[in-house]
């Protein structure tokens, strides 16, 4: 786990300066007079004239600085800051409000960081589109210093690029800052995936591109595992990069290509395996690669399905909490086998339909 | 992007010793006063959270640790601070003389940016004593001293007392915080070494 | 006059060192007089200014003392002296063959009152070393903020290669090959098995191997050689050639090469926004020493800055030291005195300094420490600390640019016979830029060492070091044109030895090493608190506080803040 668990809405934040006895009189104190005041707003929306005070809106912030997981108060402040917004005509004045609710959230994320309420609010802010997205960019960058791994900040800086307009090619350097900074980080490898499947399906990329892309990709990867062959996030984006070279197959070219990335692959394994003799990780993919490579080159299946039998059967000692699925595998394999001893007789081509990768 | 949102400032205070620093330090962030004097030992700031305006900021209030008394005290002590505060004993003339000494040595040591317009407040302490009959330095010159020194403003205050404490000491808040554009755009980041600050492994629970 | 006149220890001179014993002297509820004859916590260990640092070089090497003049509040009545007087004067020659290459235009260098110029550098702080503990414990960790080396970039083959040194180095390094990313992960994990294990570890790690040559265990580990050199000089940061060995003495042994790496990889994870394993004190490392001195304040000890001590009072009898007689006159009273090697003390007669015998354990401890001190000594016989070399070169270097495009601390190790001429020591070089405060904004400084024998060969390496990474003035070559132009540089030999002396009472602290951190400076620290004060600890743990619990979101927090 990586280790930054989220509050609990129910639990204290831990203030830095103050005793908690002290916040939670501030909080006595302050609760009944936003309630008033939230009251006083319903009574607006039915046609009465709204006091939207400085005061009520200070005490507001307060509470939410005190108790970030208040969805009340945020929605409130929405109200109220769309009524204030609604008044004012002044460009400056208005950017100056958005701010101000950028800084209400700041002061609440200091108090819990994973707060989804605070999120919220400053993604609906940026929505006004009265603020500097470079300015959020700057800021999630330090956050994500901090936290590699805060979902809530990549969820936010995901929306952030989105809003933006930043292509996905700027946008994926990111995630190799992160990625180098600590390849142990699946929120970078699945953002990274993300944003190279929107490259791909953008309309007029070329397949080399994306094959030479694909091709790269194992290379980076390729370093998590001989750095780390314990770690799973390189792997799990391995086998994402599987997937996608597979899902390649019937375009121009690519057959051949599958082929030689394949061959490529299985040479990679089989070395790291020469050094690492006992790592789970790359036997299971060195399996699944044979595996693939059997399902597409008839020539060598009996060879290819032989080497996969022989990792499955010693996965089976290597990693005994996960021997039921290497069993289920050996099984299948056995089935396979027979059912293409037959098909082999009618020439059927086999599709890919074997390939399971998530374990 | 807007500016950097300091909540801290650094607030250094100078003068002789025993006018009255920790004093008057201790009378307005404990509230309290001891008459016994002794030379400064075991306080190496205290903090104080000061609304100045709409803005909530920590004030960390910086002590000699009585390596002033032989003027020892070294440019890292100086370096960063938001504010100085000079403090003389209006009973004691050469603690006011020397007043010229220490607002040198601060920015001396210090180097402020703009050492013109850095903001020093200025303390005349123990107006309580003897009913204001054993004081030497009036009102007046020590008012005309900090008006040659570019308006730097000027509290009479007593800590045994605490008169004037609280006012003075909003002044040099908000005199502090003035100070704080001048160093907005870059701060470079820094490593705290103190490891009970360094986030521990614990479960996770997005 | 100073009040009080009696202390449980008096410390002389501002030094790390003997600020550090000041501050843990005080910590452990004693009674502390520190006394500077310098201004403005100036010692071999300081960060003088450019001004200061020239009238240094000006002088052949002294630092210049503040003018002692009487102030009105240290004015007293002499009393009778009732003790043996040793005078104490200034140590010769701590500094010597001092050359500064000017700058063409001083206005070139910018704004000369940014600059802080480390006496003691190249040196850098062990994220996870004693020195970082230390602060911690004093509460002095306030008081320094400091800034990560960004990079380790070892010199090969004319140009520089990274040092990969963590997983993350390992995992985007573009020079090794995959296998030997394996081989060096694999590697570190064996360290990091070791450390887990606490030494009881077996087979290749087992006792009886630990004692043999680390290189020999590097070479059995069958590391390709590049990884090797950068184990032994970037990681472990070995000071003298492993491989062609000409002092058996100077080969380091496996436990202590694994302990070095154990460091290093500790430290290399211990802050999270640490780039590396090494950081840098902001504004120099002369802040150190008054961050120190701040905690000892805190907790009562006195400080008077610009006051020589003129003579060391002993005991008639015994001989044993009683305190010291300072320039105004009065004369200050403590048992037990620390002196920075800067000072030299007259040597007493034979017949009068041999110490009474006693058994008790702090004699043992002392004597142990002192063994040569049976022979009687002299004023120029001094001991050294560190290795084969009394002597260390160093050179002070102004660039206009940084060596590493991007990046601004920086330390590059070139290791044995990798320079121009095969120069056979180890060179180190730190790059400073205005990101730690230490220069003007688009400066650099460089800081460069190697140990010394000789002061022509030092010169001559150091030069080698400075022509692989700057311009060469006139050259036409295009890659040269881009490498940074030498603004302004100072070199200088600085002895290592420290004084012997053999004055029960008396303590000398040490002078800055050859070596680039300050592991053994705290080892000599520690051990002279407990040679002094053998019933007290040095530095007691804090006791746990809350707010320890609110470090994540604080770190967080800060970092939201930051915008």
């Amino acid at each position: 786990m990586h280790g930054r668990p989220r509050q609990r809405p129910g639990q204290a934040p831990s203030p830095l300066h103050h005793q908690e006895q002290a916040y939670a009189v501030e909080l006595q104190k302050l609760m009944p007079q936003f309630l008033q005041s939230n009251r006083t707003c319903w009574v607006f929306d039915v046609g009465v004239v709204c006091s939207y005070s400085a005061e009520a809106m200070n005490q507001n912030a307060r509470l939410l600085e005190l108790n970030p997981e208040f969805y009340t108060a945020w929605n409130y402040r929405k109200r109220a800051v769309e009524e204030i917004l609604g008044r004012e005509t002044d460009e400056e004045a208005r950017k100056g409000i958005a701010q101000r609710e950028l800084d209400v959230v700041v002061r609440a994320l200091r108090v819990n960081h994973k707060c989804y309420g605070a999120w919220y609010h400053r993604k609906w802010v940026i929505g006004l589109g009265l603020s500097s997205l470079d300015a959020e960019l700057v800021l999630l960058k330090k956050l994500l210093r901090l936290d590699g791994r805060n979902f809530h900040g990549w969820d936010y800086r995901r929306f952030i690029v989105k809003t933006k307009g930043v292509p996905p090619e700027e946008a994926i350097l990111f995630t190799t800052d992160k990625i180098n900074e600590n390849f142990s980080n699946y929120s970078a490898w699945h953002n990274r995936s993300a944003l190279l499947s929107e490259i791909s399906k953008k309309e007029g990329t070329e397949i080399n591109r994306v094959q030479a892309m694909l091709e790269d990709e194992y290379d980076f990867v390729k370093n998590s595992f001989y750095t780390d062959p314990d770690d799973q996030s390189g792997w799990f984006y391995y086998c994402w990069l599987l997937e996608q070279t597979i899902a390649l197959v019937g375009t121009p070219g690519s057959d051949v290509w599958l082929m030689k990335v394949l061959d490529k692959e299985i040479e990679a394994c089989r070395e790291l395996l020469e050094l690492e003799s006992n790592s789970k990780w790359t036997k299971l993919t060195l399996a699944r690669l044979l595996l693939t490579h059997a399902s597409y080159n008839t020539s060598s299946r009996k060879s290819d399905t032989d080497e996969a039998r022989t990792h499955f059967e010693e996965l089976c000692s290597l990693d005994p909490t996960h021997r039921e699925y290497y069993q289920y595998q050996l099984s299948m394999l056995s089935s396979k086998e027979l059912i293409k001893d037959r098909s082999s007789l009618t020439t059927q081509h086999e599709g890919s339909e074997e390939l399971q990768l998530k374990s | 992007m807007s500016a950097r949102k300091r909540t801290l400032l650094k607030v250094i205070i100078l003068g002789d010793s025993g006018v009255g620093k920790t004093s008057l330090m201790n009378q307005y962030v404990n509230k309290k006063f001891s008459n016994q004097y002794k030379a400064t030992i075991g306080a190496d700031f205290l903090t104080k959270e000061v609304q100045v305006e709409d803005r909530l900021v920590t004030m960390q209030i910086w002590d000699t640790a009585g390596q002033e008394r032989f003027q020892s005290l070294g440019v890292a002590f100086y370096r960063g601070a938001d504010c100085c505060v000079l403090v003389y004993d209006v009973n004691v003339m050469k603690s006011f003389d020397n007043l010229d000494n220490w607002r040198e040595e601060f920015l001396i040591q210090a180097s402020p940016s703009d050492p013109e317009n850095f903001p020093f407040v200025v303390l005349g302490n123990k107006v309580d004593v003897d009913g204001g009959n054993s004081r030497v330095v009036s009102e007046k010159k020590a008012k005309a001293w900090c008006a040659a020194k570019g308006g730097i403003p000027y509290f009479e205050t007593s800590a045994k007392e605490d008169f004037n404490v609280d006012a003075a000491f909003q002044c040099i808040a908000k005199n502090a915080l003035k100070n704080e554009t001048e160093e907005e755009i870059y701060l470079p980041d820094t490593i705290d070494v103190n490891a009970s600050r360094v986030p521990k492994a614990s479960g996770c629970e997005c | 006059m100073i009040e009080p006149n009696t202390f449980d220890a008096i410390v002389l001179g501002t030094g790390l060192p003997e600020s550090i014993l000041a501050a843990s002297i005080a910590a452990a509820g004693k009674t502390v007089l520190h006394l500077d004859a310098y201004e403005g916590y100036l010692s071999p260990w300081a960060s003088p200014s450019f001004s200061t640092l020239s009238s240094f070089a000006s002088s052949g090497g002294c630092l210049p003392k503040a003018s002692f003049s009487a102030e009105e509040e240290l004015t007293f009545s002499p009393e009778e002296i009732e003790y043996k007087i040793l005078e104490v004067k200034d140590a010769p020659a701590l500094y010597s063959h001092v050359k500064v290459s000017p700058a063409h235009d001083e206005s070139s260098l910018g704004r000369l009152n940014r600059y802080s110029l480390d006496l003691a550098g190249p040196k850098v702080v062990f994220c996870a070393g004693p020195l970082v503990d230390a602060l911690v414990s004093a509460q002095a960790d306030h008081h320094v903020r400091f800034k990560g080396v960004e990079a380790s970039f070892i010199w090969r083959d004319g140009q520089m290669t990274a040092v990969p040194a963590s997983r993350s180095d390992v995992f985007r390094d573009k020079t090794l090959s995959l296998a030997d990313k394996r081989f060096l992960m694999r590697f570190f994990k064996l360290v990091a098995d070791y450390t887990d294990s606490e030494g009881g570890t077996s087979g290749e790690l087992a006792a009886e191997n630990l004692d043999r040559p680390f290189v020999e265990f590097l070479r059995r580990q069958q590391l390709p050689t590049l990884i090797r050199e950068i184990i032994l000089y970037a990681i472990a940061l070995v000071d003298d050639d492993q491989e062609q060995v000409s002092d058996v003495a100077s080969l380091v042994s496996t436990k202590d090469g694994l302990q070095a790496l154990a460091l290093y990889l500790a430290s290399a994870s211990r802050f999270p926004d640490a780039p590396g394993a090494f950081l840098y004190p902001m504004y120099g490392h002369g802040d150190l020493p008054q961050a120190f001195c701040r905690c000892a304040a805190v907790r009562g000890a006195l400080y008077v800055l610009r006051m020589p001590v003129v003579s060391l009072l002993l005991d008639k009898e015994s001989g044993d030291c009683k305190g010291v007689q300072i320039a105004s006159g009065q004369v200050l009273h403590s048992e037990k005195v620390i002196a920075s090697p800067t000072f030299c003390v007259e040597q007493p007669a034979t017949s009068e300094s041999t110490p009474t015998t006693t058994s008790s354990a702090v004699d043992a401890e002392e004597d142990a420490h002192l063994r040569s001190s049976d022979v009687p000594s002299t004023s120029s016989e001094r001991h050294e600390t560190g290795g084969d070399s009394t002597k260390v070169a160093r050179c002070l270097c102004i660039t206009d640019q940084s060596f590493q495009p991007g990046l601004s601390t920086v330390m590059v190790i070139f290791p044995p016979n990798s320079l121009h001429g095969r120069k056979s020591k180890v060179v180190r070089a730190l790059q400073l830029g205005s990101a730690a405060d230490v220069c003007p904004d688009g400066k650099y400084i460089v800081q460069f060492s190697v140990k010394c024998s000789d002061a022509t060969e030092a010169e001559e390496t150091l030069q080698a070091a400075k022509d692989a990474l700057f311009r060469v003035d006139d050259s036409e070559d295009d890659l040269e044109s881009e490498k940074p132009k030498l603004l302004w540089s100072i070199f200088f030999i600085q002895d290592v030895s420290n004084p012997l002396q053999a004055i029960r009472g008396l303590k000398m602290s040490v002078m800055p090493d050859g070596t680039i951190d300050y592991r053994s400076m705290m080892k000599y620290t520690e051990t002279i608190f407990h040679e002094l004060f053998p019933e007290k600890e040095f530095f007691p743990k804090l006791p746990a506080t809350s707010t320890s619990d609110e470090g994540e979101g604080d770190a967080v927090a800060d970092g939201i803040d930051g915008l």
